[in-house]
């Protein structure tokens, strides 16, 4: 490069042994949420007979698939530095007004399409709130996890909608080879998801505002606007989740959207590397965290461990992992 | 004359880089007002923070009525007495004005405040300044010049013998200016030691007794006001061997008017900013730190709300009001702190140069970056500005400062907007990285690209400028050629007239 000058080769030297060691292990970082999988894949297998096997690992991907979708949304909210606490809600007011629409003698493609716009315009009002009206994402999304879940409550009468047409289930639900058609949409998002965030100007725009929203701003990033959609985002993916759940449950109901959700979502992004202070974390990563806590969630359902220690654990999960990326960042 | 109440004996103190005092000796009197004087960076600040026990000495002694004491921390300097009332106050606005001034010394009463006399005291302690303020008010119902009193009020409560006022007037108005002089001369009459930093001039001649000057961390000189002049001072601040302007530079030929700013204003901070840029002009925004320079080109980036005012940009040869949220377009910005708004620290030098040109970058197949195109440009730039790096992908964060801010210029060259604002541009950077920067503001000249500058350093700004516009509390007070003096300049930021 431009390292002509003695002087300037010395200086480059020095530098880049200083940043020869944080780089590795930035670098090593990426992969510790696939290495993390592959060790507690291979201890389950070790204790629990029959575990190992493929058509046994296609249906812990199908059984996470919704929370990983869930996931990716959160990812993207997380990145700017913000949090989405009302993805659950809006999942499952969209999903209750789709499968009612279906119900009722409804196409179901236009079921599918009403349970991704009502999360979407939800997400959207978040978004709103956040970019353009400076509101605490915490306290915005609290209220709208509040306001949709009471919402899905009070339209349903605490009653699940099921008995939605054998067409909607069945074509959700059919496999294409051997895997599932809501496995193939996890994976096709987070490859989308992730070709966008790492190739694309949306993606570079998404982690400088994360980053530092100041320098953005300086910089000429339309931050509002990245804000809004993040949050926009994060709401469709929370549809996407709807209709994944609706199919898999045959019915829609108001316990889609309960508040312990939230849990699975932030602790999946968590594990998967996915930072809280914004800034760091990929799409794949978080959909490898989803399998991680639904794989955690089974053992202990396996060793007959009560709901609620499922969620201590859960909690302590998201606290460890946090404390971590805290203590990395202080150094 | 009496004895000296406090005696500050060979002061010394470096920072990494920087000896910022080299051993500066002063004496104040009880019943004095003593000025201390110097341009940004003389160690006015140091000096004072040694004093109120925020930065420890290397050398030397403080002597407080005859005795040496040890001044540590903030409260051993209000154990012997001193006070500080700090030109950034440190306010908690939605307080009100009793838990303001008390919340490092509310009056207890069976481990709860005593609001009775909490309030009391604070009433009798804002009459002293010749306030009637109601104590429950919230501090952010106040103008500016009403919590600089009550952060007087506060640093009065302990009844200090010895008070610093560091640019106290900085946000007043004029009738709140003549009142604080008021205070401050009752305090003389007290018998209290008063030390009165100040660029302004013209108050130090009003209210000071004596003045000492300091620069490049020496005391250089002083004496009692009604022996000097105002060009004595000022010879003194910038050193009479370095007065002949000694930066030549060839003269550029000036283009068509690129952007003009007219009635800009915020309240309490910037008033009617009205000035031109020229294509191929290097504009110099000079004045005394806190004289709303920054605060301009804040307002005029769009980074900060306005209360009035137009930017006009000009499209083939004709003005237009543009929004202040999309000057981005058009001009390129270096902020003052290259770390909190000028970088993305954990980023590599890659991503922190493409960061304002990435819509160009993605010309070719939208929303997608163009990487190869991304590093040609990186490596064109790196190239250009002779960045030092071990690779594009190195993180910036471990640059040096020079480095660092050639990153960011390197990523508005990308751009190549019409107009670049630099603010403070060489700040923290060694010699050569300064003359680096000089020598790119030049260049982005010549080649006809039009720019403010901002900076402390009067040597600096006279380096580059083709005309100055010197600003003093929130106003452009006067515009000044190329050939301006040294001595024209720091008389016009000081507020001579």
């Amino acid at each position: 490069m431009t390292l002509e000058k003695p002087k300037a080769q010395v200086t480059s030297k020095v530098q880049n042994q200083a940043t020869a060691l944080p780089n590795r292990v930035g670098q090593l970082a990426r992969f510790v949420p696939i290495i993390l999988l592959v060790v507690v894949f291979a201890l389950i297998s070790l204790f629990v007979p029959y575990f190992f096997s493929l058509t046994n690992f296609i249906s812990v991907l199908l059984q996470c698939s919704a929370l990983a979708v869930l996931a990716i949304g959160e990812t993207a909210v997380l990145i700017t530095g913000g949090i989405d606490l009302s993805m659950p809600g809006m999942m499952a007011l969209g999903a209750i007004f789709g499968a009612m629409y279906m119900k009722s003698g409804g196409n179901p493609l236009v079921a599918i399409v009403i349970m991704l716009v009502i999360p979407t315009i939800l997400g959207a009002i978040n978004g709103l709130s956040v970019s353009r009206f400076n509101m605490i994402p915490f306290v915005v999304t609290l209220a709208m996890q509040a306001i949709t879940s009471g919402a899905a409550i009070w339209v349903t009468n605490q009653i699940s909608i099921s008995g939605l047409p054998q067409v909607f289930t069945n074509t959700m639900l059919s496999n294409v080879w051997i895997i599932p058609v809501p496995v193939i949409i996890v994976f096709v998002l987070a490859a989308i998801v992730q070709v966008f965030l790492t190739r694309s100007i949306w993606g570079r725009w998404l982690y400088a505002t994360g980053i530092n929203i100041r320098t953005s701003r300086v910089s000429g990033i339309p931050t509002t606007r990245v804000l809004f959609l993040a949050y926009s985002f994060a709401g469709l993916m929370a549809g996407v989740a709807g209709v994944i759940l609706t199919a898999r449950l045959a019915s829609a109901g108001a316990t889609m959207g309960r508040d312990s959700v939230v849990l699975d979502i932030v602790s999946s992004a968590a594990l998967g590397g996915v930072s809280i202070m914004g800034g760091v974390g990929t799409a794949l990563n978080a959909v490898i965290g989803a399998i991680l806590i639904t794989l955690i969630g089974n053992v202990m359902n396996m060793a007959n461990v009560s709901y609620y220690l499922t969620l201590v654990v859960k909690g302590l999960v998201v606290v460890i992992v946090v404390a971590i990326d805290a203590w990395r960042r202080r150094r | 004359m009496t004895e000296p109440y406090l005696k500050m004996v060979e002061i010394k103190k470096s920072f990494p880089g920087v000896q910022a005092l080299k051993g500066v000796s002063f004496e104040a009197y009880p019943g004095e007002i003593l000025a201390l004087v110097g341009a940004n960076g003389a160690g006015k600040s140091t000096l004072m923070n040694i004093q109120g026990g925020v930065v420890h000495p290397d050398e030397g002694q403080i002597i407080i009525g005859g005795q040496v004491v040890i001044i540590n921390s903030p409260l051993d300097a209000a154990r012997n007495g001193i006070a500080f009332v700090h030109q950034e106050m440190a306010m908690l606005p939605t307080m009100s004005i009793a838990d303001t001034m008390f919340i490092s010394s509310f009056p207890l009463k069976g481990g709860l405040i005593n609001y009775k006399e909490t309030n009391e005291r604070c009433v009798k302690a804002l009459r002293r300044l010749g306030f009637n303020f109601d104590p429950s008010t919230k501090i952010r119902n106040l103008s500016p010049g009403d919590q600089q009193m009550v952060e007087i009020a506060r640093a009065l409560l302990s009844n200090p013998r010895i008070i610093i006022f560091d640019e106290p007037t900085s946000s007043l108005t004029s009738r709140e200016k003549e009142q604080l002089f008021e205070v401050i001369k009752n305090l003389k009459k007290e018998g209290a030691v008063v030390i009165y930093i100040s660029h302004l001039l013209d108050e130090v001649f009003r209210i000071c007794d004596r003045a000492i000057v300091l620069r490049n961390g020496e005391t250089v000189g002083g004496g009692f006001i009604k022996d000097l002049t105002y060009d004595d001072i000022v010879r003194l601040m910038i050193g009479s061997k370095q007065i002949s302007q000694y930066y030549t530079r060839g003269t550029r030929s000036f283009g068509e008017t690129v952007m003009q700013v007219e009635g800009l204003r915020r309240k309490w901070v910037i008033e009617n900013i009205n000035f031109s840029l020229r294509k191929g002009e290097v504009v110099g925004l000079w004045g005394l730190l806190g004289s709303g320079r920054t605060e301009v080109a804040r307002a005029v980036m769009g980074l900060d709300p306005i209360d009035g005012g137009v930017v006009r940009i000009n499209f083939n040869g004709k003005l237009k009001a543009i929004r202040p949220s999309d000057a981005n377009h058009w001009v390129g910005m270096l902020t003052e702190n290259r770390r909190e708004e000028g970088l993305l620290l954990p980023e590599s030098v890659r991503h922190n140069m493409s960061l304002a040109n990435l819509a160009a970058l993605t010309k070719n197949h939208y929303p997608f970056i163009d990487h190869k195109l991304e590093n040609e440009q990186v490596k064109k730039y790196v190239d250009k500005l002779e960045i030092r790096i071990s690779s594009p992908e190195q993180k910036v964060a471990t640059l040096s400062g020079g480095n660092q801010q050639k990153v960011i210029v390197g990523r508005w060259l990308q751009k190549n907007p019409l107009i670049y604002i630099m603010d403070e541009p060489t700040r923290g950077l060694d010699v050569g990285a300064k003359a680096d920067i000089r020598n790119i503001i030049n260049e982005l000249a010549e080649s006809g690209a039009a720019l403010l500058v901002i900076s402390s350093e009067i040597d600096e700004i006279m380096a580059v400028s083709d005309r100055y516009l010197v600003m003093n509390r929130g106003h452009i007070v006067l515009e000044l050629p190329a050939e301006a003096t040294k001595e024209e300049l720091m008389a016009a930021a000081a507020g001579v007239r």
